[in-house]
């Protein structure tokens, strides 16, 4: 046996080049793999990861400002608590560094009490009164760090420590940056008394009863005017819905790109095992006995994957670590830093596994035949029958390929399916970035909004390049059962999907002033579903009904809307004109219109603003730009894979079939045509894997993972004419690179050296 | 004029104390029409000098020339056109291509180059050799005998000036055997220089030279 492993171990030495190759291979696929699994572990656990680290409270209150004694009274009356905090919270407060200013900021004002809600990233926590600890996206989008100056409501503070609590996204996603003091700095910054608080933390002896301790509290503080419960858990429901999609598509590519890596693996060590058929046809010809034959062939495969493999995750997880840390900031949440490592070595353990098995099976089948069987199955005996193809050097290429129809059929499902993977993250990424430039594709199909009254409407909409008009009611609401839930209320008169067509998802369109289409985010806090009853409060304290008969996938405020018509909102609801504009106009254009309509220049109480719709969606480009980096750096790796399966599959013809293209060579064949035949031998595989890619993105993974991700929003996955022809043309690209190398490969060095080998 | 001219030709096969100069200042002329056999004892490098000739295989030093052009070091976009165009090729292992039928292995050298009349001529060698039915059947179902001819006629098609033979007849049974050396002095006679490698000496009887490779020398 010992002499059997040292076989093939030399077999490494000797082989060097054939060893790299195959190397570079799974060393491509565990890149692939430690890619996709990093970037999927890191958004699905990021909340839970930092909430931990944040020491993030189970339940947050905010209420019109009260003592402090009075609110301890109400949260000492309550079972189940086990620390509680209060502290003050004030928005709209301005802040600036150097030259740079904001002033929609919130403050946060910490008591010494020793309990957090963030966790510190650089830095300290705060010691001293006139310190600040800012919030990471504030501390990268304005480069600050423990050190620099802070202005506070124009009180300089140094900055002591660099923090992120994830119970919100972070700036700029997030309209508002955070910055926390001590209480007495929030106080003064924001003129209120001391003693006075506004918001109370509070962590639970047990958090799963959360709901209990929150009903005990909405009887306890009854009177407590705008009081808000927030829980952790419905914290990590709205931010995990907030970056769901990101997570249903990254889990499902993963499990895609694990299905690939897996396939072309285990193809991959089974051709280079059905490669050395011949040299174990000799060791059992010599007596070697089939455990030992087996043995030889993992041993081989397992010392190529093991490093190889090692190599390509730590180069996966290295390519996408910095920008999943970027893309998790936005969301204020932690990289997976060190905790992914067990789960990548896994990977590794899984992959080398895959691999030893790949190269066992059909070594343990060539133990089962004759010896000389064996010895035989290295050459190409021919096949009876007629393949088609013409006689030339383009015929001869196509032959060569399906005189081998299981590997091209496994080529073809191999390549296929990383065309899948391709297109699918080129779709995405399209798709992505349609949502952050473009807001139709969210269901807005108006691109101006003007602060107007009703009645202009119809004025609005007979300007040059205006298609359609209509008032736009917007107003915040409360659900009257669970007044700690507040949702915002959008109204159109008649149909509103002529403005705001947000997809359905359950139930229809609303046809009447009693109904009302929920977004998903509202249906899941308030548990409502087609027939419910939602009773919202609006801000006057009148309440009004409405029957929900559709759910609708709004991607504005995490879904808690509520569309209905406008009848019952009494006018309570500020105005507005939704403006859609016709295809060919622009926006400017319109917005000069507008200004030179003076009907509206005469009442500046509701001047034309013609605020694009479009503003939501530029805080978040950043976010949407290191998501869609990410997703090309995984397409980038595997069109890599796809380079290095075509490269494969050439390398195994031309290494089976060296002794008749050299035959080719002696009849006066040139560089040209054997690059011919390689590359006729290469294009069934290619083009057929482009055709059943783009049919399988196209009418099987595309949908399937659209409705993986369908709880937030209505997705097309169908790739565009450009990533088809980007995609085509790489895996074309490439396919001719590897048929040059392979080229190179049969036409160096003289004809007999092939010749010989037959 | 001489179609192939060999001076003081050297080759070595292997590396350090395993070198073995298998062709050690080796001189050949060989004349159009004229069919010469090499002989020599198993391992004395007679297939070696036919690779030489054949541009198959490049030698350490010496003077090679074939059809009057010079291709000891010369680059490979120079030999694949001698090869196609002027040499024709016999292997004892025939070399046929297991995709390609028996008409279609004769007519690749010409289809290298974009086919042309050497297509027609083709198609009437294989006719005149008698091979019709294995031309439309693959070379796994021939008999050793019409696997040998449709390599004679593939060696054919691009009407070369020079033949090479390397044991054409090593594969084959007696009259089969018969049947090759015939087609050989056959196309010797129509004014193509043939060199012949064998160690048969029924292959000898027809040939007009024939010279015993011995300690790397042709004697």
């Amino acid at each position: 046996m010992n002499a059997i492993l040292a076989y093939a171990l030399a077999r490494l030495r000797v082989r060097r080049g054939r060893v790299l190759l195959a190397a570079g291979g799974i060393a491509a696929a565990a890149a692939m793999l430690g890619a996709s699994v990093t970037v999927a572990y890191g958004l699905a656990t990021g909340f839970d990861r930092t909430a931990a680290r944040a020491h993030l409270p189970d339940i947050l209150a905010t209420f019109d400002p009260q003592s402090r004694e009075s609110v301890a009274r109400v949260v000492s009356s309550l079972a189940n608590v086990k620390v509680a905090s209060y502290r003050l919270q004030a928005d709209y407060v301005s802040i600036g560094s150097g030259n740079r200013f904001d002033g929609d900021a919130t403050v946060i004002g910490l008591p010494r009490d020793g309990t957090r809600g963030y966790a510190i990233v650089s830095g300290r926590a705060l010691e001293h009164p006139d310190e600040a600890l800012v919030e990471q996206g504030l501390a990268r989008s304005w480069h600050l760090g423990p050190g620099a100056r802070l202005e506070v409501s124009g009180e300089r503070l140094r900055i002591v420590g660099v923090a992120v609590a994830p119970d919100n996204v972070a700036y700029p996603l997030a309209r508002r940056p955070r910055v926390w003091l001590s209480y007495r700095d929030a106080a003064a910054a924001t003129g209120t008394p001391l003693g006075v608080v506004n918001s109370a933390v509070v962590w639970l002896v047990d958090p799963k009863l959360a709901g209990v301790t929150l009903d005990q509290a909405r009887s306890a503080a009854l009177g407590v005017q705008r009081l808000r419960f927030t829980t952790r858990a419905g914290l990590h429901v709205l931010i995990g819905q907030a970056a769901g999609i990101v997570i249903a598509l990254l889990v499902s590519f993963s499990l895609i790109a694990l299905v690939v890596a897996g396939t072309m693996l285990a193809a991959s060590a089974n051709a280079e095992v059905q490669r050395r058929l011949e040299g174990l046809g000799l060791l059992r010809a010599i007596g070697a006995s089939p455990r030992a034959v087996v043995a030889a062939a993992v041993v081989e495969a397992v010392a190529v994957a093991l490093p190889a493999g090692a190599l390509g995750v730590l180069v996966g997880w290295a390519l996408v670590a910095s920008p999943l840390d970027r893309l998790l900031g936005s969301l204020s949440q932690l990289g997976p830093g060190a905790s992914v490592a067990p789960l990548l070595l896994g990977v590794l353990l899984g992959l080398v596994a895959l691999v030893a098995l790949a190269s066992a099976w059909p070594a343990w089948r060539a133990t089962r035949g004759p010896a000389g069987a064996v010895l035989r199955r290295g050459d190409v005996t021919g096949s009876a029958r007629r393949l088609p193809g013409g006689g030339g050097p383009a015929g001869l290429g196509v032959r060569m390929a399906l005189l081998r129809p299981a590997r091209t059929a496994g080529g073809i499902v191999v390549l296929g399916s990383a065309v899948v993977v391709i297109l699918l993250i080129l779709s995405i990424a399209a798709l992505l970035l349609r949502l952050d430039r473009n807001p139709v594709a969210v269901g807005k199909r108006y691109q101006l909004t003007a602060s107007a009254p009703a009645f202009d409407a119809a004025q609005i909409a007979r300007l040059p390049g205006v298609e359609a008009a209509a008032p736009r009611y917007e107003l915040s609401a409360a659900d009257s059962f669970d007044l700690g839930e507040a949702f915002t209320v959008i109204a159109f008169p008649g149909d509103h999907t002529r403005f705001e067509a947000p997809p359905l998802a359950e139930g229809r369109r609303l046809r009447g002033p009693r109904e009302a289409e929920v977004g998903l985010g509202l249906a899941q806090v308030l548990n409502l579903s087609p027939g419910a009853t939602l009773a919202a409060q609006l801000p006057s304290g009148r309440e009004a009904r409405f029957r929900v008969v559709g759910i609708v996938r709004a991607l504005e405020r995490q879904g808690r809307v509520a569309y209905v018509q406008p009848q019952q909102l009494g006018g309570e609801a500020p105005e507005q004109i939704a403006i859609r504009l016709r295809p060919s106009a622009s926006a400017s254009s319109v917005r000069r219109e507008l200004r030179r309509a003076g009907v509206f220049s005469s009442r500046p109480s509701h001047g034309i603003t013609g605020q694009s719709v479009q503003g939501w969606a530029s805080r978040s480009s950043g976010f949407i730009d290191v998501l869609v980096a990410l997703l090309r750096t995984v397409a980038v790796i595997d069109a890599l894979v796809c380079l290095y399966a075509i490269a494969q599959l050439l390398a195994l013809t031309v290494q089976e079939r060296r002794s008749g293209l050299a035959t080719v060579r002696a009849l006066g064949g040139g560089t040209r045509q054997l690059g011919s035949i390689v590359a006729f031998a290469a294009a069934p595989v290619v083009l057929a894997a482009v055709v059943v890619g783009l049919a399988a993105e196209r009418w099987l993974v595309g949908p399937a993972v659209a409705r993986l991700a369908a709880s937030y929003v209505s997705l097309t996955l169908a790739p565009s004419a450009a990533a088809v022809a980007v995609t085509a043309a790489g895996l074309v690209a490439g396919a001719a690179v590897t048929v040059l190398w392979a080229t190179r490969l049969v036409t160096r060095g003289p004809v007999v050296g092939f010749l010989r080998e037959r | 004029m001489a179609v192939v001219r060999l001076r003081d030709v050297v080759k070595t096969h292997g590396e350090g104390r395993a070198a073995l100069r298998v062709l050690d200042g080796l001189d050949l002329e060989l004349e159009a029409g004229e069919l010469v056999a090499v002989t020599g004892r198993s391992g004395s490098g007679k297939s070696t000098l036919l690779n030489v000739v054949g541009a198959l295989d490049r030698v350490d030093s010496g003077l090679v020339e074939v059809g009057g052009v010079r291709i000891d070091g010369a680059p490979e976009r120079v030999l694949a056109p001698l090869r196609r165009d002027r040499i024709g090729f016999v292997f004892q292992a025939f070399h046929l291509l297991p995709e390609l039928t028996g008409l279609e292995n004769v007519l690749l050298p010409a289809r290298l180059d974009g086919g042309g009349p050497a297509l027609d001529r083709g198609r009437a060698l294989v006719r005149r050799l008698g091979l019709g039915d294995a031309a439309e059947r693959l070379p796994t179902v021939l008999s050793g005998g019409e696997q040998q001819r449709l390599a004679i006629a593939r060696a054919l098609v691009n009407d070369p000036e020079l033949v090479l033979a390397d044991e054409p007849t090593g594969n084959l049974d007696a009259d089969s055997g018969e049947v090759v050396l015939d087609l050989l002095r056959a196309i010797a006679d129509e004014g193509r220089a043939v060199l012949l490698v064998t160690h048969e000496r029924e292959a000898t009887r027809r040939a007009d030279r024939v010279l015993r490779l011995e300690e790397g020398r042709l004697r």
